[in-house]
């Protein structure tokens, strides 16, 4: 009974009632447009910083992440490479020795990121260089067998070097043992990614040249790099990769190798949610408006009803009810709105480019400047779930005072 | 050693030992702000001793490039001399005579996979006392680096040796590094002991 | 009786309906306030915290030396142009750079020296503030270094730990000697991050044996302001020196900050677009809801014109009103909130973004402009929402406004 005269006040002033909902709608559409789109872009940036680095998780030695060193090794890794690819969600595991070394030509040396690959297990998912690689600015190709002589480095490194494809480096760096031992090859490939300190500071050697350089077993690695398909799945991979492990070396995830990513989200996030947080008290407010108004006008309608004998308490919740109305159809007009806007986003993407440059990168990882959409269901419930209660909880005072009209006053009110 | 750049002008007086081919010792005995400084070569290694602050560094990677003592010499080439044989491929480039003295070349050139700074060395070698004249270094493309003259032969410890070493770089031919050799000893008996850090202190 | 007084009665004798639009209106342009000022005061802040952590905003070089860094590129007459730059009214201050290898323990690293003026470099950055753990240089412990934090990590020392540095100082010796360890900084930018070791100008030209002349002078005037005339100003004092501004030193980062900028004011759209809901909504409902009022008024002869203008009267009051109400809850708010800050360091500690320190609290600037802007907004808006309402109601037929109710 409540309902049924709520829903007929509401739409008895079909036009107030109607942008009223329409308020709300669009309130979810924003909200729901800027936080899937964040998650979109920050699920990319870990995907991106996944790839830069050593994947969405990473078999590691222990103490590697604090006192990162050449020293440090694990062994087994062709098993345990192949039991981690084999796991649901992963999308590659890759065996990778990684450190610091000097690059040598003729006089003219730079330090930078030594990261010696196997092919075989590298392409443009598991490896951002890899995947420069095949971009439009490179040059040469990279080498395709795990033991080739040939050396893969950034463009600038390169113009530093004055090395272009054909030309010998020499890379000199710390062993097992740590002793200073130097390796050469020649350039076979260089990439352009556009981002400076990848440019000069990243080469590509084989893995097998790079165990020979630095007298590592043949099983032996730095680490092995994995990456997932969907960036939510990296605990659960993780935590199917852990007992695997050898001894002496853990499984972690890019949260836990990429601290700098993890705090920049955390803030972006958070500010996200404060910006959202504004915006609903805007749309309370307009709604408090709205439903305030049209239950002061039904003052002497609401004096009449009391005096003949309807409670307080249930005019209280018809307003009440009636807000739960507008929240509902409020709800619906959201996603009309913002259903085929998703679609969209989802397929095409709005080029933020022209705002935020080329390539730029945010805590280490570079930035996709494309908006695309993410939506997960927790996230969806969350931004409905506060809509509706500030719509609800937006009614509470009028309906108070809805209830509180003293009968012969209103009948009074002409 | 003398050194001449378009910064400084400098002369160190040092006494060296060496056995083999991978150990050798270098200790800094004049000026006084620098006595006592000494170089340790053993095996892939290069210590420092640096007396002012007590302390023996382990040079690394990043200064292999850089220039021993402030001369021509980079701390790659301590670790680097001896190993020509090993690293590059050899070919007699000329044979005759040159400015009246009979002289033969040797073109090296580096072996593929050895890890070099330089593609090409070029060493012209006086075949009458088969003594060293001058070694050229070139790079990849050919260009001329840098270049090492050997000069005033005489009696050392015994032996003729050219007493004068001068590094001379390409692209600054007014600068120079010179060694000079006082005197020299040779098959001494020397312990590996001596080519240990604890001895460096000393 | 004339419109005003019309309107104004109109106004007064509605209360709660006025008051109850004016309430909203008042909610929406306030936090419009309060937002506005929050985005000014983080985006300063983003520009800020590039110039005071290093760069400054002028820099002076001799020519060559940034693309060849050598230790004998110096500007030898920094003190005159410091003076001249004193007089000029801006900050300027010089430093002194080398590069090192910095051993500790087991662990060696490649370092830059920078040498800092005490005296003068916080006149000039906040460096000095971005200590983590132990204290900044002080010119009476001419052997405390400061260090970043991940060569602190790299090496693993930290306050108190000794610290050897091996380079080749300026007449060809090799400069040694052994520092202690002052201070770890926080996040400055990844160059210092990663091989800072700082120290006094007297302490880096014993070590260097580099008694004269200076490699870089920065310089900072107002900071916010238009880069232009400092940038002049400090060319004039410079001579013969390569003078370059931040922008041009670091064209990346100026791109970024620009970019910053354009997401934030798209915000702020976006945000207004909410705003403009409530207005508009608030104000259409006013008007609407007195259809048959205004009927009346026509039938008893009031004209068209007459009874529109005493709408838009009537809005325009009920707007400033707002405003009134807006200034009062949101300023105050605003200027809390650039005393205090928005707290977010529950989420991250101090983080690098793009190269640059992020701290992770959020003043607001309160400038006229976060009052200004949005007031603008809400009597456009207001007069906008009428204009239809208000025309609607003057053209009426009075017979149709008393069928309404």
């Amino acid at each position: 009974m409540i309902f049924k005269m709520a829903w007929r006040n509401l739409w008895r002033h079909t036009r107030r009632t109607l942008i009223t909902c329409v308020t709300v709608g669009f309130g979810i559409w924003l909200a729901v447009t800027l936080s899937a789109v964040g998650e979109h872009s920050y699920s990319t940036t870990i995907d991106t910083g996944a790839r830069m680095g050593a994947g969405h998780v990473t078999v590691q030695p222990d103490g590697y992440l604090d006192k990162p060193s050449l020293a440090s090794r694990i062994d087994g890794v062709a098993a345990l490479r192949d039991k981690a690819a084999a796991l649901p969600h992963v999308n590659s595991a890759s065996p990778r020795i990684t450190g610091q070394a000097i690059f040598t030509k003729a006089g003219n040396s730079r330090g930078g990121m030594l990261i010696a690959i196997d092919p075989r297990y590298e392409s443009a998912s598991s490896s951002y260089f890899v995947e420069a690689m095949h971009g439009p600015h490179a040059e040469g190709a990279l080498f395709e067998t795990p033991d080739a002589p040939q050396i893969v480095l950034g463009r600038t490194m390169a113009d530093y070097l004055d090395a272009s494809v054909g030309k010998k480096l020499v890379y000199t760096t710390t062993d097992k043992d740590g002793d200073m031992v130097a390796g050469a090859g020649r350039v076979g490939g260089i990439f352009e990614t556009g981002v400076p300190e990848i440019d000069a500071g990243v080469v590509l050697v084989s893995i097998d040249k790079a165990r020979e350089v630095l007298g590592y077993g043949p099983d032996e690695a730095t680490l092995i790099a994995v990456t997932v398909d969907d960036q939510h799945a990296a605990q659960e991979v993780r935590d199917a990769l852990a007992p695997l492990a050898p001894k002496g070396a853990s499984a972690l995830t890019w949260r836990e190798t990429m601290a700098d990513l993890v705090g920049f989200i955390a803030l972006d996030r958070a500010s996200n949610q404060f910006f959202q947080f504004f915006l609903g008290l805007l749309i309370a407010a307009g709604i408090l408006n709205t439903i305030l108004m049209s239950v002061l006008e039904r003052k002497r309608e609401f004096g009449i009803m009391m005096a003949i004998g309807m409670s307080p308490w249930r005019l209280f919740n018809i307003v009440v009810a009636e807000s739960f109305f507008i929240g509902l159809v409020g709800l619906a007009l959201g996603v009309v709105f913002t259903t085929p806007w998703a679609i969209y986003l989802d397929v095409h993407g709005v080029d933020l480019s022209s705002m935020y440059g080329e390539n730029s990168t945010m805590g280490g990882v570079v930035m996709d400047p494309i908006m695309r959409f993410h939506m997960t269901g927790q996230l969806l419930a969350g931004i409905v779930g506060t809509m509706f209660t500030l719509t609800l909880l937006a009614g509470v005072y009028p309906a108070i005072k809805a209830g509180r009209v003293p009968p012969v006053e209103s009948i009074r009110m002409i | 050693m003398t050194v001449k750049t378009e910064h400084y002008e400098r002369t160190l007086e040092m006494e060296g030992w060496s056995k083999g081919k991978d150990q050798s010792l270098f200790r800094i005995l004049a000026p006084l702000k620098e006595k006592g400084t000494s170089t340790l070569k053993s095996g892939k290694n290069i210590y420092t001793y640096l007396p002012k602050t007590d302390s023996t560094i382990r040079l690394t990677g990043g200064m292999m490039q850089s220039s021993w003592m402030g001369s021509h010499f980079t701390n790659d080439d301590l670790v680097r001399e001896s190993r020509l044989a090993e690293d590059y491929t050899w070919a007699i480039s000329f044979e005759g005579e040159r400015d009246g003295v009979k002289v033969m070349e040797i073109t090296l050139t580096a072996r593929e996979d050895a890890a070099v700074a330089w593609d090409k060395v070029v060493l012209t070698i006086n075949t009458t006392d088969k003594l060293p004249l001058e070694q050229r270094f070139y790079d990849e493309e050919g260009a001329l680096i840098r270049t090492m003259r050997f000069s005033d032969v005489k009696d050392l410890g015994g032996r003729r040796l050219p007493a004068q070493l001068t590094m001379i770089p390409a692209d600054k031919p007014t600068e120079f590094t010179r060694f000079v050799y006082r005197e020299a000893q040779f098959n001494l008996d020397l312990s590996d002991a001596t080519f240990s850090k604890a001895r460096l202190k000393k | 009786m004339s419109t005003l007084k019309m309107a104004l009665r109109n106004v007064g004798r509605n209360r709660r309906r006025t008051l109850i639009t004016t309430i909203a209106t008042a909610l929406a342009v306030g936090l419009m306030i309060v937002y506005t000022a929050l985005v000014d005061g983080v985006i300063n802040q983003m520009e800020r915290s590039v110039l005071v952590m290093d760069i400054g905003q002028v820099q002076i070089h001799k020519a060559g030396y940034r693309e060849d860094p050598t230790i004998y590129a110096t500007i030898d007459d920094s003190d005159a142009i410091l003076t001249r730059l004193d007089d000029a009214g801006v900050h300027g201050t010089s430093r002194v750079f080398g590069f090192a290898l910095a051993a500790a323990g087991s662990s060696s690293a490649g370092v830059q020296m920078r040498g800092f003026d005490l005296v003068r470099e916080p006149q000039v950055t906040e460096i000095h503030t971005r200590i983590r753990d132990g204290a900044w240089l002080d010119a009476a412990d001419p052997d405390g270094v400061v260090i970043g934090k991940k060569l602190a990590r790299t090496l693993g020392i930290g306050v108190g730990d000794d610290l050897i540095i091996l380079g080749q100082a300026t007449d060809g010796s090799m400069a040694n000697a052994r520092f202690k360890v002052r201070g770890v900084l926080k996040a400055v930018n990844e160059p210092i991050d990663r091989a800072g070791v700082l120290m006094s100008q007297d302490t880096f030209r014993q070590l260097m044996a580099m008694p004269a002349g200076v490699h870089e002078i920065a310089v900072v005037g107002k900071i916010g302001g238009d880069l232009g005339p400092t940038t002049q100003l400090v060319r004039d004092a410079a001579g013969p020196w390569e003078v370059l501004n931040w922008r041009e030193l670091n064209p990346v980062m100026a791109d970024l900050l620009d970019n910053s900028r354009g997401a934030m004011t798209f915000m702020i759209l976006l945000t207004y677009s909410a705003v403009i809901m409530v207005v508009f909504n608030a104000m259409l409902m006013s008007v609407f809801e007195r259809v048959r009022e205004f009927g009346i008024l026509k039938a008893i002869g009031l004209s068209p014109l007459r009874v529109a203008t005493m709408i838009v009267i009537e809005a325009i009051t009920q707007a400033s009103v707002a405003s009134v109400a807006a200034v009062a809850f949101g300023l105050p708010l605003a200027f809390w909130l650039q005393r205090d800050g928005l707290d977010f360091s529950s989420f991250a500690s101090d983080i690098d973004f793009a190269g640059m320190a992020m701290e992770p609290i959020w003043y607001a600037s309160v400038t006229p402009n976060c009052v200004i802007e949005p007031l603008i907004w809400l009597f456009a808006l207001t007069l906008l929402a009428v204009a239809y309402p208000a025309g609607k109601a003057a053209l009426i037929k009075p017979v149709e406004a008393f069928r309404q109710r």
